[in-house]
């Protein structure tokens, strides 16, 4: 038996929220896990962290960026996976205004060769990096906040049923089910 | 009233029938999360341990004689090098192609300047590219270039290797192969008997790759991460461009230092 539940804006912000940060860390981290060197690599090249630390470091990126994505995907933990992301997000943008400060190429690799001038293009993208990176950890940010969203599973398993669920003599209110659904989602962070 | 009383017993079904479904799905969910966890877990170990075993333990004995004090690169005329020569070290990894391309137009002028005493140059073997490219040509390169170091070839191994590099990278393929490195290489260079089976006992054994380490290691220390990087004592040449700067200018920057 369906129940007709209320939306509010903030629901459907915190489901694009959901997605939009989800999908990008499921897409990068699995991107690197077909190619654990590459991660290394580019651990290395921010220059921050180190020597032996950028390998665990290099390797253990791709499988928790695979890990919170899937969370955020599907909607379970929300609130943790979601400040989870956002405490990432910050970590890539502290690495990237630290790079950009110094000048530094964040490049481990092979110059292409085009010398002093390709190097002030790389360096030219970081403000555009680090933008991206702020809309990803306001998305994370907004979900440790109000991680109530639909579609997800923390609203399936874990919203408590109650006789009311079911009782279609409902009237104009509505309120208990939204009220439900908020206490035993909150009550499950 | 009947009707109520038989909505009620439908309501209450409905509640049960949807609290069983729930404790169903959570527990599917939480045994599936597991699985999932326990298998990222699996695979993330079983990677982490069999990149730890490509480390050899065996005795390196006289590996690199020509390797600087600290061991952080390899000296390519050592002893040649006049009194207050400027040092020019050169980061370099034998899969990428701007260093062959440094190497094709102005290793020469460096070699040059290096046989004359003007310069000590210092070579330091990088091999991040493996990562990039997938293979490990990079590592197996410098392993072969640091055992020809033992046969007093080294200024040549290392620019016949990058003659040799395949004019297209495709990341998964094979790069330099064993038998170019071990075989057709150093016998072109004349390392034949006797030292030609202790240079391929270097190579099989992997005998440099601890010194290898510590090269990779201490070029990240002074934060080179990107090859080719041309330093000369401890500033980089910034404006120079392998793809275009003439031999004449190079000479000119690396004297001026």
């Amino acid at each position: 038996m369906t129940t007709r539940v209320h939306r509010s804006w903030q629901d459907w912000a915190g489901l694009a929220a959901r997605l939009i940060l989800g999908i990008v860390l499921l897409v990068s981290g699995g991107l690197k896990l077909g190619n654990l060197g590459e991660s290394v690599n580019a651990v290395r090249g921010f220059q921050i962290l180190p020597y032996d630390l950028t390998t665990p470091v290099g390797y253990l990126l791709p499988f928790g960026e695979v890990a919170l994505g899937l969370l955020l995907v599907t909607g379970l933990l929300t609130r943790w996976a979601g400040l989870a992301g956002a405490l990432l997000m910050v970590a890539f943008i502290i690495g990237i205004a630290r790079a950009w400060a110094m000048g530094l190429s964040i490049d481990c690799g092979c110059f292409g060769g085009g010398g002093p001038v390709e190097r002030e293009r790389a360096i030219a993208q970081y403000p555009l990096d680090i933008a991206r990176d702020v809309g990803l950890a306001l998305c994370g940010l907004w979900l440790a906040v109000r991680p109530r969203t639909p579609f997800s599973l923390d609203a399936a398993l874990f919203h408590r049923y109650t006789l009311d669920d079911f009782t279609t003599d409902r009237g104009a209110d509505e309120a208990p089910v939204d009220a439900d659904l908020q206490r035993s989602a909150t009550h499950a962070q | 009233m009947p009707s109520n009383a038989a909505n009620k017993r439908e309501q209450l079904r409905a509640l049960q029938e949807a609290q069983d479904r729930q404790r169903r799905n959570r527990r599917l969910i939480g045994i599936s999360a597991a699985v999932i966890a326990l298998v990222l877990i699996v695979v993330f170990a079983w990677m982490a341990i069999s990149s730890m075993n490509t480390r050899n333990q065996n005795a390196a004995a006289a590996v690199a004689p020509n390797a600087t004090a600290n061991r952080d690169g390899i000296i390519m005329y050592p002893g040649k090098a006049k009194a207050n020569a400027p040092v020019v070290h050169v980061y370099l990894d034998y899969q990428c192609p701007i260093c062959h391309v440094f190497e094709t137009r102005l290793g020469p002028t460096l070699d040059e300047m290096g046989q004359a005493g003007e310069v000590q140059v210092i070579n330091h073997t990088m091999t991040f590219m493996d990562g990039n490219l997938r293979n490990t040509a990079s590592t197996r390169a410098a392993i072969a270039a640091t055992c020809s170091d033992s046969q007093g070839v080294y200024p040549r191994f290392n620019s016949t290797v990058f003659s040799n590099q395949s004019a297209e990278e495709v990341p998964g393929s094979v790069g330099y192969t064993d038998d170019l490195l071990r075989q057709t290489i150093p016998t072109q260079l004349g390392i034949t008997g006797q030292r030609l089976s202790d240079f391929q006992a270097c190579y099989d054994t992997k005998a440099p790759q601890d010194f290898l380490d510590g090269v990779n290691r201490m070029a990240y220390d002074a934060q080179v991460t990107a090859t080719p990087t041309i330093k000369v004592g401890d500033k980089v040449l910034s404006q120079l461009n392998p793809q275009s700067t003439t031999p004449e200018q190079f000479r000119q920057m690396v004297l001026q230092g």
